[in-house]
């Protein structure tokens, strides 16, 4: 036995033992965290799960926008040898009922990666489940569906394939609407399949929220198709549409057609996608008329059956031209609106000095943004005094040398008929978070009080005369009494003003006795017609008259079942009970009332038709009202022509023609 | 005469408890890492009875008469040779080596007899008295015993295991008591070799120190430059054996070099097995819930990766528990070595130490990435029949032995 030797070899032994043991505690105890992190990496995948995208419901619950996941199948065709694609090929045609031919071309004919199934349906998922082929694999996405189609297009936005929110409530709402990503970890063996899914370790996506819109179904889509009509009767590049609360400053309807597909956005160009009732900007015209008379009331610096020389339809001050579209020589402050006079409006603008009246158009929201909840809506621009020309305030007063947006001219109505006050305008109702508890709910908001109650009444009565025998009779209804005031603006074409190119607009309210919707129309370059009384007024009217059909509470309760006609009448004569005179009646037209009442009583028991010769509108409506004949108006002024003649025996229901012309002589109508 | 042993004389408790655990380990192990595998499922079950049936071959030989061991050496290592050859030409070839013969259903490694030869061979050569350990003569004939199976092993081919005979030989041979000259001789041409793997200038260096020390010995000079001309062949040899390696093989060694630099390729395993020993911690990630090993990132993990298993599931722990038993067979090989006097059974229970030494060095050392990867089971645990039926035949001479060694005064 050599010892030396048998302590040599139990030396190396122990040597090689040690190190052993060294590298064992090495990568076991020293560096575990760096194995334990390498072993994760390869075993694990955190797979995200993504949020379905929240649902967008109008304020009665209808599902304008929602998400659904859709699973896609992707194919690597880096990954692809002939083996691999006939088994992903054969088996996809038997899924799918497709030609393998199909499959195989879609393959062969791309680099990377290739979607060859998208969309697939759940019962299809379950084929396709057991089947695990290399380089084969799916992918879960969220896509959006619009169930209307183009309804709403420009307030809801669209979704772009990266699952972002463009554009309207999509785009604006889109922190809420997103959610936010799950993550899932998957556990794969050494081939890559998932062999089981770390249920403890899972973060489930958190869904997005559902937005409850003011909007009104309904509402919009009255809109929506009374402004393709109109577009189809009189042409133009576009028209504009918004409904609004003027108690709240909600919006019920927003469009402008032409409309796209949201699902489908790609179809059309940027132009086309634009919100232009927030981003383009115009001139509004007369429409502005009724902002700076309001001014000027409220000043007191006018009086409503004041005369103002109109100067037969022409007038030059400070080098400037003005023209009226109806010549008048003299007309009443009320007249000058009903009217829409321009050379009406220049004389009484120069009573209020400019920055009282700046003051004025600024608090109305002019130059300013509303803060819609909307994207893209811009300033629009309105002249400091300091800048303004000798004849720069004559212009504003009808509604030149101010640019304005659509919603902010629908906000300013707004204010001008709700008793004075400025909302601002909004359209997402509430937001609710994925369990459907409410977590953030809009309400109205009061920017300021910009005219008294009283201002507000009397400019309200203005406007109901403009619908009522000024120009903007097309806009009247059957049943409920409707205020409103028309424009006609030329657009500047290279720095000019077109005379081709006009602007036509109604922006009206009703019922006018309490307004629940102000209603703005715009139509852009109308090819059929010019004035905003012929071609926006006809849309309003096809759109209150649809509103009004499927929503009858905005008929006032008590005369719901009465005809217009007799509404009108118990109207003034509840006014006249209570001995009111700044709600509708003016002084000026109780004594006309009362004249006519006494001829009335005469009439009424006769039965005859009395001669309206020369007498005004009104008093003509009044008196054929009692006698329960229904009428249609021409013209404006007063009576020049009767179908029915005097003295003849009429019964109840019976029409009859009225033709009106002004005695202060109506001519050539140029531009109002 | 007859002396009265007690049970504790004829067996070493120590060593065949030891052996059990471990085999218990291995099979917790095979459990867990062919437990729903798609091939390899069962292989639990086939081990078990190989278990069982090579744990009776062991009792069988522990009790065979001792005189035995000194006939059987040349039967055994004719078998052994002439098996290796039949490999060679009928084999069925396994992992890119001709090195199973197969009969019907049943297999089995010439390779893991021949060691049993090998040993009992050399033993046999250096355990007669007659033998000068330091005569050229002597040394040549016993490396031709060897070099015969090595060559034929080589060929199948099987470096792991000509490798672990080339390490048995070579400590059996020191063992003898081979002079530091001898030792200088044999080993010489080996260390010139694998210094020329790593580039001339190693190979250069090499050489002038085999220089240096042929002048310290100051033999005569012919006979220096005789072993100076065979260094440096064997560095020539050396740099063409390696040429002539399967490219698989030359990858293992160049991955040891650099195991990063390819991780999907030769790498991988070595990568593997540490990412499982690592990640499975101070206690491991429990029985069954190696996730390292069930998701199968080792191929065939229940051969020559089964410690990385135990690395991964029983943690730090169970890794050192491994070593502890082995160590404890290894203590108890070395007192029984020392209580036995004959140069014979000395020489073979050296073998066999060296042997299940080398198997367990070779294995850990490349588990835990401290060697290449070369493929060489875990004695007792790596799964595997005709490796584990010949251990336990080693331990059952060792035993055998034992039982025996007072009778050999």
């Amino acid at each position: 036995m050599n010892k030396s030797r048998a302590i040599l070899v139990f030396f190396s032994m122990c040597i090689f033992l040690a190190m052993i043991l060294i590298g064992l505690f090495r990568i076991q105890v020293k560096d575990h965290e760096k194995y334990k992190y390498l072993a994760e990496r390869q075993q694990y995948k955190t797979e995200t799960i993504i949020p379905v995208r929240g649902t967008v419901m109008d304020r009665n619950g209808d599902i304008l926008a929602y998400s659904k996941k859709s699973v896609s199948y992707f194919v690597d065709v880096r990954m692809m040898n002939e083996d691999r694609i006939d088994r992903i090929v054969k088996k996809f045609a038997e899924v799918f009922k497709k030609r393998e031919s199909y499959y195989k071309s879609l393959i062969k004919r791309s680099k990377k990666n290739v979607k060859i199934e998208g969309n697939v349906s759940d019962e299809n998922i379950a084929l396709l489940k057991s089947f695990v082929a290399e380089g084969l694999f799916s992918e879960e996405e969220s896509k959006r569906f619009y169930p209307y189609g183009e309804f709403a297009s420009h307030l809801l936005g669209y979704v772009d394939t990266e699952g972002k929110g463009k554009d309207g409530i999509e785009n604006r709402y889109e922190p809420y609407l997103k959610g936010e990503e799950g993550k899932r970890l998957l556990e794969r063996d050494v081939l890559g399949r998932t062999v089981s899914v770390m249920d403890n370790l899972t973060q489930p996506a958190k869904n997005g929220s559902t937005l409850v819109l003011t909007i009104n179904r309904t509402y919009q889509s009255a809109l929506e198709e009374s402004l393709v009509k109109g577009l189809e009767q009189f042409g133009g590049k576009s028209a504009i549409g918004i409904l609004m609360d003027p108690n709240s400053g909600e919006i019920l309807a927003l469009a402008s057609a032409p409309f796209y597909n949201p699902a489908n956005y790609n179809a059309v160009n940027n132009e086309i996608r634009r919100n232009i009732a927030l981003t383009d900007t115009y001139e509004p015209g007369s429409t502005f008329k009724a902002i700076i008379m309001s001014a000027i009331l409220n000043e007191g610096l006018a009086k409503e059956k004041e005369m103002i020389n109109t100067e037969n339809g022409i007038y030059k001050v400070k080098g400037a031209k003005i023209k009226d579209t109806h010549e008048h020589s003299m007309l009443s402050v009320r007249e000058v609106m009903e009217q829409s006079s321009n050379i009406g409006m220049v004389k009484l603008v120069d009573r209020i000095d400019d920055n009282t009246l700046y003051k004025y158009v600024r608090d109305f929201g002019f130059g300013n943004s509303t803060n819609i909840d909307l994207p893209g809506e811009t300033d629009g621009f309105l002249k400091k005094p300091s800048n303004y020309s000798k004849i720069s305030k004559y212009f504003l007063s009808f509604g030149y040398e101010v640019s304005v947006t659509p919603i902010q001219m629908c906000a300013a109505f707004s204010a001008l008929v709700n008793g004075g006050t400025l909302y601002k305008p909004y359209a997402v109702k509430e937001i609710r978070n994925s369990y459907g508890n409410i977590s953030e709910e809009n309400s109205p908001l009061k920017i300021r009080n910009v005219i008294s109650k009283e201002t507000s009444a009397l400019i309200k009565d203005f406007m109901i005369d403009v619908v009522e025998k000024g120009t903007a009779k097309m806009a009247r209804l059957e049943n409920v009494l409707v205020g409103g005031k028309t424009g006609t603006s030329q657009k500047l074409v290279d720095n000019k003003y077109s005379k081709s190119h006009y602007n036509s607009s109604f922006i009206g309210f009703f019922p006018a006795e309490n307004p629940k919707v102000v209603c703005f129309i715009l139509v852009n370059s109308p090819q059929n017609g010019k004035y905003g009384g012929t071609v926006a007024a006809p849309i309003f009217k096809m759109t209150a008259q649809r509103i009004l059909e499927a929503d009858e509470s905005l008929v006032p309760q008590n005369t719901k079942e009465i005809k217009r006609n007799d509404m009108f009448d118990k109207f003034m004569a509840d006014i006249k009970e209570e001995n009111e005179v700044p709600m509708l009646l003016t002084s000026n037209y109780s004594e006309e009332s009362d004249e006519s009442e006494n001829t009335d009583n005469n009439l009424k028991s006769m039965g005859y038709m009395p001669d309206l010769q020369n007498k005004s509108v009104r008093e003509a409506i009044s008196m054929l009202t009692r006698l329960g004949i229904k009428y249609k108006i021409t013209g404006s002024g007063n009576i020049s022509a009767q179908s029915i003649k005097p003295g003849k025996k009429i019964n109840a229901g019976q029409v009859c023609l009225l033709e009106c012309s002004s005695n202060k002589k109506t001519s050539t109508i140029k531009l109002n | 005469m007859r002396i009265d042993y007690n049970i504790k004389d004829k067996f070493d408790f120590w060593v065949l408890g030891s052996i059990i655990a471990l085999i218990t380990f291995g099979l917790m192990a095979i459990y867990s890492s062919t437990l729903n595998h798609p091939t390899a499922y069962g292989n639990f079950e086939k081990q078990l009875y190989w278990a069982v049936g090579s744990f009776i071959f062991l009792i069988t030989v522990v009790f065979l008469p001792k005189q035995i061991l000194r006939l059987s050496v040349v039967p055994l290592y004719v078998i052994s040779i002439a098996m290796l050859l039949v490999v060679l030409f009928a084999g069925k070839t396994v992992y890119g080596a001709k090195s199973w013969l197969s009969f019907g259903p049943f297999g089995f490694q010439p390779s893991e007899f021949a060691k049993i030869g090998l040993i009992l061979s050399i033993a046999y050569w250096f355990g007669n008295r007659q033998r000068d350990i330091n005569s050229i003569k002597d040394i040549g004939i016993a490396l031709i015993i060897s070099g015969i199976p090595i060559i034929l092993i080589l060929l199948e081919p099987d470096m792991g295991t000509a490798i672990v005979f080339i390490v048995v030989t070579l400590t059996m041979i020191f063992w003898a008591g081979i002079s530091l000259f001898s030792v200088f001789v044999v080993l010489s041409p080996g260390f010139v070799a694998f210094s020329s793997l790593f580039g001339t200038v190693y190979f250069l260096i090499s050489l002038v120190i085999v220089a240096g020390l042929l002048f310290f010995f100051k033999r005569d000079l012919f006979f220096s430059i005789t072993i100076f001309v065979i260094n440096i062949s064997a560095g020539f040899l050396f740099d063409f054996l390696f040429k002539i390696l399967k490219p698989h093989q030359q990858k293992r060694i160049e991955a040891f070099l650099d195991p990063a630099a390819d991780p999907l390729g030769s790498g991988y395993n070595a990568m593997q097995a540490k990412v499982a020993i690592g990640s499975g911690g101070l206690f491991g990630k429990g029985f069954l819930h190696g996730n390292q090993t069930q998701l199968r990132f080792i191929p065939e993990q229940w051969t020559d990766f089964i410690y990385c298993v135990i690395g991964e599931e029983f943690g730090f722990l169970g890794g050192i528990a491994v070593l502890i038993l082995f160590l404890v067979i290894f203590i108890r090989l070395l007192h029984i070595l020392s209580q036995v006097k004959d140069a014979f059974y000395s020489l073979i229970i050296v073998g066999i130490l060296t042997l299940l030494f080398t198997h367990f060095a070779i294995n850990i050392g490349m588990n835990v990435g401290l060697i290449p990867v070369i493929g060489l089971p875990l004695p007792f645990l790596s799964y595997g029949g005709s490796s584990l039926l010949q251990n336990m035949i080693l331990i059952g001479i060792v035993m055998n032995i034992y039982k025996n060694r007072k009778q050999n005064v």
